[in-house]
């Protein structure tokens, strides 16, 4: 009788076991995983003999992955470092040069190469492929000119590039418009500004939207200021020392505030600034 | 040659009944319910990634469909010696090869239509349920991949032929021409990195004219890969189609008259 | 015009490297129109070989062979022949249906005459109710017998039947010989190789014995078995105990079997033992006159196969 008890018991037994031995697999797995993500990767020529017939999905999945490895290091709260965004724009480069036609690649290289990692000329490598195989494709110039104007102080370039996005069907008429501003003015921040509300346009990304709007209204609340350092050396023949002076003689009733928490300045060269930099100023 | 045609029949009708042929349907039909959700992972070319995702599925499904029918319908047939009553009846060795590939072929033609089908009706689908913004399927240069896919198959489908015309087994036929299919497919990506020099890696000029020499003999498979053309409904002029429509029934024909030619000296014990 | 020719035809494999093995020897055979021709030999002996041969499946290393005229390579003279060949395989997936079609469109017949020939040998081999059922699903007998429905679709003046008989039960083996016979009836020619010598001998006119790759006789049956007697074998009622005080003066030898004696004995003393057993009232219960059968004949062959090989 006894018999018939222990098969049972023994089966159960190893099930139990079975199922403690897998969730301790697994969660090794899982940490395992977590270190791989430093994200090594292959040279590209590499990739695209292995892709073998399949060189647009391994595109996709290469630019997935990636995404997915920077959502979740933003969402530990971690910040890459040099390193990382190396690897992170070498994975990037890799899937666009698989399919250089797909377009993910570049947006997503637009929103974080420039800002965050602080390698706009990699950007602007990227996406000058976009620009020359997306030939119908005005947004790829577009980025590029903004990353020139903008980060690398390239006006010459900038302009370039802006006449050729300016020339591709679809581009907003403003674009033609900076193109010809860009090769006059001289500080640049009007351009600046309509710049960045286009930009603003072409991101889905909320939290670069947000940025570049807190940008925008930073820069137009030093536009306002520059104007009216202008009507007071036209009335009053002398350049304002500090905005109280702006304040007290009317031409600046009310001073614009630094969306990023610092305040205005005028430097002694009679430049306008912030004491925040544009950089959001932590307590 | 005009006992093509039963011939053909009862090979399609043969392959057709296979088991093979119905489990892999049901793996495509998994597969493609998964481009909906799969797709959306990506935050603009949505449109282009299902494309790429149900064009890629019938090219794998279309792949393991063409090697296992293919060894199984001829080395098969040699295996289980049921060549003989074939053979036996006032049927030529040669019609007798042609007749089966011709068989082959339509199921490899019938199939792609049906895999075709479900993938565009996949991409479709996706199409439909977002925004313009995120592009539209291109249905002509959509059909023509999958045109050029069908052929490559039946290119492949030639090569097996040509084993199995001289080779016993169904396992080294199956194995030989897996191996072609790696090297057709990698050889002009291959030759075109040796040619163009790699970063900083020395490469023997020997090496360079064994590697031609292979991209000449081998089929090269990639010629017939447009799905980056479907995915982005890029423009396909009449000779990137024509040289490697050519290509591929010039290749297929000489396999086919060399599987023929190989039979006509061999016997069947 | 002979039905089936083989001339001097020789068939070697290599062994290794500069070893040679020998298939057939110098077959020479004419069979004429309407024969039932029995290809006897043991296992080995080069009969499936020479089948193969003279369907183009194997090319002979010398030698010719010809089919209602024709060489063997002529491919068109085959919608005229039928052919069974040994433990068939057919395509799993199809029907018998679908087999008779294809044999039929290949031997050139109308989808309508396809039709009537299937309809009246599917009923002939009993496979009527399966006649849309999968091979795959099929017993070795229903196999077989598909395959002499596959045979015989297009009407052939030949049929060559390699080991017709093997895998088939007792019922099958009597359909496939009354199939042989009204074959006859029809005026065909059949060929057919077996090592079962009862069906050689119940069906064949001519018989062709094989060892050891040659052809060692070739006679009409009624010749080979209607020899004069060489003697006589009787069965009594009696032991040999009983049977022996009667055998003084008589050649004759007796062996016990169950409760009854076989006396053996040459023709002469036929006549003097019947009497001596008469005047006992022993009972007789069979007389038979012994002749050599096939069976003795085809041990002899390999006998003296043997013999030459040593």
């Amino acid at each position: 009788m006894t018999r018939s008890f222990v098969l049972p018991i023994v089966v159960a037994a190893l099930i139990a076991g079975h199922l403690l031995v897998a969730l301790q697999l697994q969660s090794q797995r899982v940490a395992m995983a977590q270190e791989r993500e430093q994200l090594g990767y292959l040279p590209a020529a590499a990739i695209r003999l292995l892709a073998l017939d399949y060189r647009d999905l391994v595109a996709d999945l290469i630019f997935s992955r990636t995404l997915s490895f920077h959502g979740g290091v933003l969402k530990r709260g971690e910040k890459p470092d040099a390193k990382t965004w190396q690897a992170i724009y070498r994975r990037i480069d890799a899937a666009s040069e698989l399919d250089p036609y797909f377009v993910d690649p570049y947006y997503f290289g637009q929103a974080v190469l420039t800002w965050d990692a602080h390698m706009p000329k990699e950007a602007n490598a990227l996406l000058d492929r976009g620009r020359r195989f997306r030939s119908d494709d005005w947004v790829m110039p577009f980025f590029m000119g903004f990353n020139a104007f903008y980060f690398l102080h390239d006006k010459a370039q900038g302009a370039a590039y802006l006449m050729e996005a300016s020339r591709r069907p679809g581009s907003s008429p403003l674009v033609g418009l900076l193109a010809a501003r860009l090769s006059s003015e001289s500080r640049g921040t009007e351009t600046a500004i309509a710049f960045l509300q286009e930009l603003e346009a072409q991101t889905d990304d909320v939290g670069v939207k947000s940025d570049l709007r807190n940008r925008a209204e930073a820069l137009r609340g030093i536009s306002v200021i520059e104007q009216a350092v202008k009507r007071y050396r036209e009335i009053f023949g002398k350049s304002p020392v500090t905005l109280r002076d702006l304040q007290e003689s009317t031409i600046l009733p009310q001073v614009p505030i630094d969306p990023y928490g610092g305040k205005f300045y005028i430097a002694p060269d009679g430049q306008v600034w912030t004491t925040s930099d544009l950089r959001p100023v932590t307590e | 040659m005009k006992h093509l045609w039963p011939i053909a029949k009862i090979t399609f009708l043969e392959g057709l009944r296979s088991r093979v042929f119905f489990g892999l349907f049901i793996v495509a039909l998994l597969l493609f319910s998964s481009t909906y959700t799969l797709s959306y992972l990506f935050p603009r070319d949505v449109v282009k990634v299902a494309v790429d995702l149900s064009l890629a599925i019938t090219s794998l499904v279309g792949l393991i469909l063409t090697l296992f029918l293919g060894t199984q319908l001829l080395a098969k047939d040699l295996e289980r010696r049921t060549i003989h009553m074939v053979l036996a009846k006032a049927v030529s060795r040669s019609e007798y090869v042609v007749g089966k590939f011709a068989g082959l072929s339509l199921i490899i033609v019938c199939s792609m239509i049906v895999l075709g089908g479900f993938a565009a009706f996949a991409s479709w689908t996706v199409d439909l349920l977002t925004a313009d913004q995120y592009g539209v399927v291109h249905w002509p240069t959509f059909v023509l991949a999958l045109s050029m896919m069908t052929l490559m198959l039946m290119l492949l489908a030639s090569v097996i032929f040509f084993f199995s015309s001289f080779v016993s087994s169904t396992f080294l036929a199956l194995g030989l021409t897996l191996v072609i299919y790696l090297i057709g497919q990698s050889v002009e990506e291959l030759k075109h990195f040796l040619e163009t020099g790699a970063e900083g890696v020395a490469i023997s000029p020997v090496f360079l004219k064994i590697v031609t020499g292979v991209y000449y003999i081998f089929p090269n498979l990639a010629a017939f890969n447009f799905k980056t053309q479907a995915a982005h409904g890029l423009s396909v002029s009449l000779s990137d189609v024509a040289w490697p429509f050519l290509y591929g029934v010039f290749y297929s024909g000489v396999m086919i008259a060399s599987a023929a030619w190989i039979f006509r000296r061999r016997e069947f014990t | 015009m002979e039905t089936i020719v083989f001339d001097r035809v020789t068939k070697t494999y290599p062994v290794g490297l500069r070893k040679k093995a020998t298939a057939l020897e110098g077959l020479t055979l004419h069979i004429a129109q309407g024969t039932v021709f029995g290809f006897l030999g043991p296992n080995g002996a080069g009969k499936s070989t020479a089948i193969k041969i003279l369907l183009n499946l194997i090319f002979p290393t010398s030698g010719q062979a010809f089919l209602l005229g024709k060489p063997m390579t002529d491919t068109a003279v085959r919608s005229r022949v039928g052919y069974l060949p040994e433990s068939p395989n057919f395509y799993d997936h199809l029907t018998p249906e679908e087999l008779l079609w294809f044999g039929g469109k290949t031997s050139g017949l109308t989808t309508n005459q396809i039709k009537e020939r299937t309809d009246s040998l599917l009923d002939l081999v009993d496979l009527a109710r399966v006649r849309r059922q999968r091979l795959r699903t099929f017993s070795k007998g229903m196999i077989q017998r598909a395959g002499v429905a596959l045979a015989l679709v297009n009407d052939p003046d030949v049929v060559i039947l390699d080991e017709p008989m093997s895998g088939l039960d007792p019922l099958g083996r009597k359909l496939m010989a009354d199939i042989i016979r009204r074959l006859k009836h029809d005026g065909k020619t059949v060929f057919f190789s077996s090592h079962i010598l009862h069906d050689v001998e119940d069906l064949c006119d001519q018989v062709g014995i094989i060892v050891k790759a040659r052809l060692r006789r070739v006679a009409g049956l009624a010749d080979v078995l209607s020899v004069p007697a060489t003697g006589w074998s009787l069965t009594v009622k009696a032991t040999p105990d009983m049977v022996h005080s009667h055998l003084t003066g008589v050649t004759a030898t007796h062996t016990a079997r169950g409760g009854l004696t076989e006396i053996r004995t040459s023709e002469m003393d036929l006549g003097k033992l019947l009497d001596r057993l008469g005047a006992l009232k022993e009972v007789l219960v069979s007389a038979t006159p012994l002749r050599p059968t096939l069976e003795d004949i085809l041990l002899q062959e390999i006998e003296r196969a043997d013999g030459e090989s040593r």
